[in-house]
């Protein structure tokens, strides 16, 4: 190595203060990041990375410590560095960029000020040129009216505007290193491909280190140089992206790779991992990763501390004693699609479904100011029996109102839901039958507030069982059936939701769900908030349990990846519009909407050899928002006035693809050109 | 890291609806009761506090059976060293009842007017809160004003105006007390249902066809009953003073009464001379509303830092 | 903002419309008669039939409703039927016609406006030296609790405010009148507001602030402290501190504005209740205040000091809260555009 590492960690371990001792979220960690790289430091929750994003800023709260070993930036030691020359440091030399912008911007400072203190209290330029500093920095984050901004507040800006400043402001004092915590995380798919190609640009242009943290391997396999894979607080696997994407050593970084959905065949069982997450703490002698691995060799694996070894040629480590036995092919998906019934007649018509929200703000509703936001306009489209149907979408695309008009939690204001003959769309809930009820069951996206925590998982179930009207005596049974059925262990049953994991609590959700046996299970994002391993063995028991009970999934989702996994056919919805629906697979072979052709060009590939080219949006006023193409304002194939003014037509693509737009399908064959790697807006 | 303690009580109450055997829900009370002291042991505040509560409940509950002089009867002969003395150990009060007797047995008063107050005061608030959060509209428009009103008057005024017009017995006491408990808990319920009812379970409750009065009272409002409990422990401090200012006062339960309250309002007619007969039932009073305040403070402390 | 002052404007008649039927209905309740008070003890019971008839105080309570309502708006004002009062010299009703009349006390034989503003004032001033010294105390006091939190000077803190805040008003006055008056004989133990005597304004006025003040700082100290505590765990006070600023920068220019802004709507309850509420003070003090007429009031059944009082109450309440919602609005900007 010809330069000195830019940061480099030497057997450092992080603990924190608990009752009875201290519990170590992160061990022996030992790694080196040189200039002008991008690292990715992946791993789950509760896996220590964000905890060791933090000793590198030397803030750990109240009860964290470095119990062991040193992190250095520039050879200089960071650890047991005093309150005055970690000041100098933080802002100066280390930069962050945080999760969730929201929250990490003051929202009682204009965002002037809060961009330009830092450097003026590190002497970088005077309080006078602070103005023009900071009008330079948000030009260069590529925001648009910049003098303007500087005396806003947080709230008056949008999610990726915001996520600029927080970038702008971690430039803005032109540090050496900038870790960024999940910097896209919350963000939609295509303001995440905006973010992220800034990033880039921003990085060539004053020559920083990048520190990727993240769950997400595709934003890594696409961004990042090298990559360390994190489990249970230690580096298991640690390569340049090639080695860690084209040539995983580790059985962990292996079935994590193996599990993601969307990379291969559709519909077949993936291999997910088997277990939990270790919580932090939890004593596992030899290697942490052992009791969920496939490879484990009992003497082998658990009678001694492991280490991370460079058995091979380069910089490629891996911390387990039989990476060399380890090799060839990955862990495959199951060779049988999971598909027994195959989708078959309509059982849902949607026609011209609409839902607009009005706020009115006045005292007592004398006088109201009304504010309407369109949740849904006009939905057409229907569901066949067996099916799994997606929607996707961005947020603020009504997906999510649309299912709750479905289950008949919102209702609609016009249009029609047909199912058996009957108009349900302004049916809610509480005037639904029994039966009608039965039909239509949810799974909701957070687990955490899915179940009722007074509750133990088996009165949940003895609950929606007796109310889907199964007699009393039968209701022990069943309740050890629908266990047996999500694959969950039966004493799992006298447990409360905040001893079950967020996997154990999505099943369980699952199982209540099923408890009714509807026709119809509607499903609000049920993964995303799961971590990746987690995910896969819900994603298979969704579609097990459709499969084996011939249902139609009705699957909301902003996970591309997902929805290629699963669904048999895909309704694509921009700002309440449907602008495509049809077949999954020609939907994804053939994007002929351009916003389907947007958002899935900015799809982060977890293979570095194939790159992400995510399509820019446009920005540009509406003349009449309301009339004409919903998605108008911002496409990268505008035409003219013909789209503001005029509802675009429904398009046959194929037998089963329509999409609503002014180009024919022939004109939309024409290539776009792709985001430029750096410059304009 | 992260886990937060179980603020909830562990044990499954209640949400099993199998019968059970009185022995098998008595070892189960047992239980409970055995886990909170267990909780409240941690703080060293919340337990100093609950033994200063525990010495009142234990005066309370053992007055009848204490070698105590009667609370009434009048020693005359006393008054001449009216101090505290081996027969009167805290002396007598200005019209020479025994002063510990009275006070021991003005416990008996403030703890048992207090909790019937504050369990009445929270089922009628705990309901009006929950029913003005879960259908939201006019009908919570309409509560919140109400309590908005009640809470903005000088509500000691209220409690006078209602005691003078129906006079004063142990029933108007409480009623008066729930005049200032019931807004105040209803709108601390009101808050904590309508984040509780966003929540999905709530959603998938709906789905399954439960009522509105199942989903109010048995789904969510379980679920408030963390904060719920740290507030009336408060509130039942709050309570021993109201009903002592009441006394005070001079709107209280009538003279011979043993009413911390009114023996202090006795004894300051006569405090230049002897302050004592008016500190002893101050000192009582006072303690045992500290109790109650550090065991909720302590217990807040708990569920903060955990 | 315009906007904003017109809702709370409307909404504001629209309480006082509600508490003004409130009031009238209890006050219906009150034994005894308005013209037996009026009279004294010693009328007889044909003299107190004529003077009801008179003050038309047997119509019905809607009528009598309307016509108390026109009063107090200066619309109408108290007829009295004095063909059938004959000669009668009874005391001066004020029968003139003004804004704000509120009729006439029978406990005071005064107009009621001339009672009222008189105590208004009083516990104006001693709100006003009380807040003086709670404010300052309570904030310095939070602010330190939760900037050090958890250590010893904070538990020692913190237990010090629940335990003061506990006791109870009349309480601590018999504690610090023991201590202050009889032991020590450095304060008076009343404050009738008279400088004749041997004390002056203020040394009268020191024992009942010094109540208020230890019976109030504790509650709004704790306040601070737990809203000083939330907002420096929140991440935006990280992103100060990772800007590498230093401790007393994060601390004034990110917490203290953002942790200010929750406990400003309790300050300001309590200027309400600083007021209009301190009737056990003022009772021990024998202090001219509002919340002492009140109590005098009511036992006495003075119905239309009662109403008048409350009536003033409530918009002192509306007062403050409007007042808290502007400050809310200034401190936090995410409101203004609301």
């Amino acid at each position: 190595m010809s330069t000195t590492p830019i940061l480099s960690y030497r057997e450092l371990s992080v603990a924190y203060r608990a009752v009875g001792g201290s519990v170590e979220a992160v061990r022996a960690v030992t790694f080196d990041v040189e200039p002008r790289q991008s690292f990715g430091l992946v791993g789950e929750s509760g896996c220590g990375k964000s905890t060791l994003a933090m000793a590198t800023m030397g803030y750990l709260g109240d009860s964290g410590f470095i119990s062991h070993g040193s992190v250095s930036l520039l050879g200089k030691d960071l650890v047991g560095m005093d309150a005055g020359a970690l000041r100098a440091v933080r802002g100066s030399q280390i930069a962050m960029v945080y999760q969730d912008p929201m929250a990490s911007l003051n929202p009682a400072m204009t965002i002037g000020r809060q961009l330009t203190e830092g450097p003026v209290r590190h002497g970088l330029f005077a309080r006078r040129e602070a103005r023009e500093q900071a009008i330079e920095m948000l030009r260069g984050v590529r925001l648009a009216d910049a003098e303007r901004m500087l005396d806003r507040y947080p709230h008056q800006l949008s999610g990726g505007q915001q996520q600029r400043v927080v970038i702008a402001m971690a430039l803005i004092a032109r540090p050496k290193l900038i870790l960024l915590d999940e910097p896209t995380t919350g963000l939609d798919v295509t303001v995440e491909a905006a973010v992220l190609d800034l990033i880039a640009s921003l990085k060539e242009r004053f020559g920083v280190t990048l520190l990727y943290i993240s769950h997400n391997l595709g934003l890594v396999a696409q961004v990042c140089d090298r990559v360390a894979i994190m489990y249970g607080g230690e580096i298991v696997e640690i390569g340049s992206v090639d080695d860690i994407f084209k040539n995983p050593r580790h059985p962990y970084t292996r079935a994590l790779l193996a599990c993601l959905p969307g990379a291969g065949e559709t519909r077949r069982r993936l291999p997910a991992l088997p277990g939990q997450i270790p919580s932090p703490g939890a004593a596992i002698p030899g290697c942490v990763f052992g009791p969920r691995c496939g490879e484990f060799h009992a003497g082998l694996c658990d009678s001694r501390p492991i280490t991370l070894e460079r058995p091979f040629l380069g910089d490629h480590a891996v911390r387990c004693v039989r990476s060399r036995a380890i090799s060839g092919a990955m862990p495959a998906s199951s060779p049988a699609p999971l598909r027994r019934v195959p989708p078959s007649s309509p059982l849902v018509g949607i026609e011209g479904v609409s839902k607009t929200y009005v706020s009115a703000k006045g005292p007592f509703g004398l006088k109201p100011a009304y504010r309407t936001v369109n949740a849904n306009a006009g939905l057409d489209f229907e569901a066949n029996r067996s099916e799994v149907l997606a929607i996707v979408g961005e947020s603020g695309s009504g997906k999510s109102t649309f299912a709750k008009i479905l289950t008949g939690l919102e209702t609609a204001d016009e249009g029609k839901i047909i199912i058996g003959g009957n108009d349900i769309a302004r049916t809610p809930a509480r005037r639904r039958s029994r039966a009608l009820l039965k039909t239509f069951q949810m799974v909701f996206q957070n687990p955490d507030d899915t179940l009722n925590p007074s509750f133990s998982v088996a009165a949940a179930l003895r609950r929606s069982l007796k109310k889907a009207g199964v007699p009393r005596r039968d209701l022990a049974r069943r309740v050890h059936e629908l266990l047996a059925v999500v694959r969950l262990p039966q004493e799992l049953g006298d447990r409360r939701p905040y001893r079950l994991s967020g996997g154990q609590k999505q099943r369980v959700a699952i199982a209540r769900a099923l408890a009714a046996g509807p026709s119809v299970l509607v499903c609000d994002e049920p993964v995303s908030a799961l971590d990746v391993s987690v995910q896969a063995a819900i994603t298979n028991l969704l579609l097990d349990v459709q499969d084996s009970n011939a249902m139609t999934i009705i699957l909301i989702s902003h996970d591309l990846g997902l929805v290629q996994h699963m669904a048999d056919r895909v309704v694509v919805m921009y700002a309440g519009h449907v602008v495509q629906f049809g077949a999954a697979r020609d939907v994804y072979s053939r994007p002929q909407h351009p916003y389907t052709e947007v958002l899935l060009s900015a799809r982060l590939n977890p293979d570095p050899r194939r790159p992400t080219h995510a399509i820019p949006m446009a920005r540009r006023e509406s003349p009449a928002p309301g009339k004409g193409c919903c998605f108008a304002a911002r496409c990268p194939r505008y035409i003219g006035p013909v789209c503001d003014a005029e509802a675009p037509p429904p398009r046959p693509a194929s037998d089963r693809n329509v999409f609503y737009c002014h180009w024919s399908p022939a004109d939309l064959a024409r290539p776009l050109p792709a985001m430029p790697a750096s410059g304009s807006p | 890291m992260g886990k937060a303690a179980p603020t909830s009580l562990p044990a499954d109450s209640g949400a099993s609806p199998a019968r059970r055997g009185s022995a098998e829900r008595f070892i189960r009370l047992a239980g409970l009761v055995a886990y909170a002291w267990r909780y409240v042991r941690r703080s060293g505040t919340a337990t100093f506090g609950l033994t200063l509560v525990a010495f009142w409940v234990a005066a309370a509950l053992l007055a009848p059976l204490l070698p105590l002089h009667d609370p009434i009867a009048i020693d005359y002969a006393a008054l001449n060293y009216p101090y505290p003395t081996l027969n009167h150990w805290l002396g007598v009060d200005p019209k020479g009842r025994d002063m510990l007797a009275r006070i021991v047995w003005g416990a008996r008063i403030a703890l048992g007017l207090a909790p019937v107050s504050v369990l009445c005061g929270y089922v009628i608030g705990c309901a009006l809160g929950t029913v003005a959060a879960y259908f939201g509209g006019w009908i919570d428009t309409v509560a919140s004003r109400l309590i908005d009103v009640i809470l903005a008057f000088p509500v000691l005024v209220l409690y006078i105006l209602l005691i003078t017009t129906v006079g004063p017995s142990a029933l108007n006491i409480v009623a008066a007390a729930l005049m200032s408990i019931v807004p105040a808990v209803a709108r601390l319920t009101r808050g904590l249902i309508l984040e509780l009812k966003t929540r999905d379970f709530v959603a998938a409750a709906q789905l399954r066809g439960e009522s509105s009065l199942y989903i109010m009272f048995v789904e969510l409002l379980p679920n408030a009953r963390g904060p719920v409990i740290l507030d009336a422990c408060a509130r039942f401090g709050w309570t021993i003073v109201l009903i002592g200012i009441l006394g005070f006062l001079g709107v209280g339960l009538p003279p011979p009464t043993p009413d911390w309250g009114g023996m202090i309002r006795e004894a300051t007619n006569v405090l230049l001379v002897w302050p004592h007969m008016a500190i002893f039932p101050c000192i009582a009073l006072a303690t045992l509303v500290i109790g109650f305040n550090l065991v909720a403070d302590g217990i807040a402390e708990l569920s903060n830092r955990a | 903002m315009l906007s904003f002052i017109g809702q709370r404007l409307l909404q504001s008649c629209i309480v006082l419309l509600a508490c003004s039927v409130l009031v009238f209905s209890i006050t219906e309740a009150t034994p005894g008669s308005v013209a037996r008070k009026l009279l004294g003890p010693f009328a007889n019971g044909q003299q107190v039939a004529i003077l009801t008839e008179a003050l038309g105080l047997n119509r019905p309570a809607y009528v009598r409703y309307a016509d108390w309502l026109g009063t107090i708006l200066g619309l109408t004002h108290v007829s009295v039927d004095r063909s059938a009062m004959k000669n009668w010299s009874l005391p001066s009703l004020d029968t003139n016609t003004y804004f704000g009349n509120f009729g006439y006390s029978t406990l005071y034989k005064k107009p009621v406006n001339q009672v009222l503003w008189d105590r208004l004032k009083n516990s104006a001033l001693l709100a006003g030296v009380a807040l003086a010294f709670i404010i300052p105390i309570s904030i310095l006091v939070g602010v330190i609790c939760g900037l050090c939190r958890y250590s010893l000077l904070d538990r020692a803190l913190s237990i010090v405010c629940v335990v003061t805040t506990a006791i109870p008003e009349f309480v601590w006055g018999i504690l610090l009148i023991t201590v202050f008056v009889l032991k020590l004989g450095i304060l008076p133990g009343t404050a009738p507001l008279q400088a004749s005597g041997d004390w002056s304004i203020g040394q009268q006025l020191a024992l009942p602030a010094l109540v208020l003040i230890l019976f109030d700082f504790g509650y709004i100290a704790r306040i601070v402290r737990s809203s000083v505590i939330e907002v420096s765990n929140r991440p935006y006070v990280r992103t100060a501190v990772l800007k590498g600023l230093t401790r007393w920068e994060v601390v004034s220019r990110h917490i203290l504005r953002n942790a200010m802004i929750a406990p400003l709507t309790v300050i300001l309850l309590q200027i309400n209740f600083l007021i209009s509420g301190v009737v056990v003070t003022e009772v021990i003090f024998a202090y001219p205040g509002f919340g002492r007429m009140l109590l005098e009031a009511a036992l006495f059944g003075d119905v239309s000091i009662i109403q008048g009082a409350a009536i003033v109450a409530v918009l002192l309440a509306i007062l403050t809260q409007f007042l808290g919602d502007l400050g809310y609005r200034a401190l936090n900007p995410r409101m203004r555009d609301a």
